[in-house]
């Protein structure tokens, strides 16, 4: 009995100590960092698959408009595991050429228990980026720009 | 690419506006709109952002190439999507402060920004390549409201039609103006 208590209490310890290092600002700092190194598993893991999925098909967006074949393709991503690789590793090529951004300023401003907005300045200019909690992870959420509960 | 969702709302509103008007006898003015979930509502405020997208490169797009009529007509067009899209987040409540309507090209979401910047960095390539830019974004909104079509009740699918013709419309301006260069 006193072993399933002391179990719980670390339990939630840990997972006290996992949102803490799950914070909203966090999340834009690790998006950034792995579009800096062009760290799609890394991307993937910090976003809701809706945004991105949104990301890939913007960041791909720019061959497909060069290539008939592979706007084809960009069209069914999500649907085939060898497609979605392709526009991955395009994705990949193009965040490795592109020159990396700096941000500075990130301020925090809750939209809800499940939701935050961080402000801050990239390269200067002012921007925002959304995030909603999942599963105790704070991830980068482009439509959870409202408030709620 | 999300537009589909923006227009299942303006649906909903036109929906609302068409049921007030077949309300129109004394005393038989009636209110259906439709209430969105909270995802519809997320989608509403990225959508409206989204529609900023293609209005400023239309708006960019034809600043640069002052003789292409095609986008004049277009993006006035285009702001009426703008400002239904607008409407909508009035009617259910969903604020859009965040978001600056008037300095075109400026996005403060990231990925927007750089949905804008690959369109209308394609588009100065040439003449050409603006018009199939736009042919491109046409393209994309018919193919979104075919999906969109999908698990939506009739009434819904049927102005889905409508826009879907309005796309048409635009598609056709622009690839009337491709073979017109082209020749």
């Amino acid at each position: 009995m006193r072993l399933a208590v002391l179990v719980t209490l670390l339990f939630y310890v840990l997972l006290a100590q996992g949102s803490e290092l799950s914070r909203p600002d966090e999340a834009v700092k690790t998006y950034y960092k792995a579009m800096n190194s062009a760290d799609i598993e890394a991307l993937k893991e910090i976003m809701v698959p809706s945004s991105f999925k949104i990301t890939m098909e913007v960041w791909a967006l720019s061959k497909a408009l060069k290539d008939k074949s592979f706007a084809k393709k960009l069209k069914r991503y999500g649907t085939d595991k060898e497609i979605d690789l392709e526009v991955q590793e395009a994705v990949r090529t193009k965040l490795l050429h592109a020159s990396p951004k700096e941000i500075t300023d990130l301020r925090v401003i809750a939209l809800g228990k499940s939701r935050c907005m961080v402000r801050y300045k990239e390269d200067g200019k002012q921007k925002q980026l959304f995030t909603s909690l999942d599963k105790q992870v704070w991830k980068i959420d482009y439509k959870a720009g409202r408030k709620i509960d | 690419m999300l537009k589909k969702i923006a227009l299942a709302g303006m649906s909903l509103a036109l929906i609302a506006t068409v049921s007030l008007a077949a309300g129109n006898g004394k005393n038989q003015t009636t209110t259906t709109s439709s209430s969105l979930s909270e995802a519809q509502k997320d989608t509403l405020l990225f959508i409206y952002q989204e529609e900023k997208v293609a209005r400023d490169a239309y708006i960019t797009l034809g600043e640069y190439y002052p003789s292409q009529g095609v986008y004049q007509n277009i993006q006035s067009s285009e702001q009426k999507h703008m400002d239904s899209a607008q409407g909508l987040c009035e009617t259910y409540g969903v604020d859009i402060s965040n978001v600056d309507e008037s300095d075109v090209g400026v996005f403060v979401v990231p990925v927007l920004q750089e949905l804008y910047d690959t369109l209308v960095a394609q588009g100065y390539q040439s003449e050409l390549s603006g018009l199939m830019v736009g042919e491109y974004i046409e393209l994309t909104d018919i193919d979104d409201l075919e999906h969109a079509q999908e698990e939506m009740p009739s009434d819904v699918v049927r102005v889905y039609e409508n826009l879907k013709a309005g796309s048409y419309s635009h598609l056709d301006a622009f690839r009337g103006a491709i073979d017109a260069y082209n020749k």
